[in-house]
């Protein structure tokens, strides 16, 4: 798979729009600041990609959906436990300290904010490039993160060695929550994904 | 890949392979992946092998990411790079976990790895001396080259050390 700069730098773009907007909602959602940035969309080797993620031993929650339609690919949401705990307590309004361990009720709230950060990004292809894309229903691991990260890019690592990764930060006002989020657009069929990007654009 | 680089834990990435002398510790995270560890206890080397896949079936790419192809590569890395003797490496191997729901045992990919792993270390002769597969839960494994020991951490459950 070839990616020209060019195309990267529109995929860069058409991300970031994205991550705005996914901010805007997350923000209203959990009624804070919230700011997504976009840490590198790049061509990143499988196993170089990997190696951070398998030094890490904390446990993680992660929930990860696809997207289908006409820019197809996955998305992972991923928090260490302790930090799920507290965004658990913002997510309901509740006192900080609240949530004491992690139950249903916590998968359920990573669950929604997958499914927020997935609309997200569905709504900002429709209103802004009139394109249409549907999320699946998030599915909820608690892993370390690389198992958790494994689970992701499988399909794609199978055909290929490289993938495209892009891999955001979360900053909420006031708490130091560690979480990450991950868009790895299908390679397969990612000329088409960017050909139509490119028309959009114009 | 030879680690020469003066750190001493060392991480293997998905569908990758590392070797090192000591003091060093090789460490990974698995799911339906396989860790394979091999050792040699005269010279004390080790090398670790994330693998993703059963068989490489003439697919382009990194042949580190097929038991079939991955598990010859790390033999013929350690002895040919590193001075290991074959006949001193011994096995261990750990992951293969279902980490999809899945009812069909066709498209369980870890318990697909764990099958060509243990076939493929039986026919190049070298002895499987301790594994815990299979669960539907992800493991991390770490090597310590100085001792050979390897400890195996899974969420909710115990380290044990093999």
């Amino acid at each position: 798979m070839n990616i020209t700069e060019e195309q990267m730098k529109i995929l860069d773009i058409f991300i970031k729009i994205c991550m705005d907007n996914a901010s805007r909602v997350f923000s209203k959602t959990i009624k804070r600041g919230a700011l997504i940035e976009l840490v590198h969309t790049q061509m990143v080797d499988i196993g170089k990609a990997t190696e951070d993620m398998n030094n890490d031993s904390r446990e993680m929650v992660g929930a990860m959906l696809g997207l289908m339609g006409e820019f197809p690919g996955k998305l992972l949401f991923m928090i260490p436990r302790e930090d799920a705990l507290v965004l658990q307590d913002l997510y309901l309004g509740s006192p900080p300290g609240s949530t004491k361990s992690l139950d249903e009720y916590t998968e359920g709230t990573i669950q929604e904010i997958g499914n927020i950060l997935g609309s997200s990004i569905g709504n900002t292809l429709a209103a802004d490039f009139g394109s249409t894309i549907l999320p699946t229903p998030p599915q909820v691991m608690c892993d370390f993160a690389g198992t958790i990260f494994q689970t992701l890019i499988l399909e794609e690592a199978m055909e290929h060695d490289e993938l495209i990764l892009t891999e955001t930060k979360f900053k909420l006002s006031d708490t130091e929550i560690d979480c990450n989020f991950f868009l790895i657009p299908d390679i397969n069929t990612l000329d088409d994904s960017m050909y139509k990007l490119e028309k959009m654009t114009i | 890949m030879i680690t020469t680089i003066n750190q001493e834990v060392v991480t293997v990435g998905v569908g990758d392979l590392k070797v090192a002398g000591i003091p060093k510790i090789l460490k990974t995270s698995l799911g339906s992946c396989v860790g394979v560890v091999l050792y040699d206890n005269v010279i004390k080397v080790g090398g670790m092998l994330h693998l993703m896949l059963p068989k490489c079936k003439d697919r382009n790419g990194k042949l580190s990411k097929y038991a079939d192809t991955g598990i010859p590569l790390l033999i013929d890395l350690m002895v040919k790079r590193a001075n290991a003797n074959k006949r001193n490496l011994t096995a261990k191997i750990f992951g293969g976990a279902r980490m999809f729901n899945i009812s069909s045992d066709m498209f369980d990919i870890g318990k697909s790895n764990i099958l060509e792993t243990a076939s493929i270390l039986d026919r190049l002769g070298i002895r499987i001396s301790a594994r815990r597969l299979g669960g539907t839960k992800g493991h991390q494994i770490s090597l310590d080259t100085n001792t050979g020991i390897v400890q195996s951490r899974i969420l909710g459950e115990p380290t044990v050390k093999y």
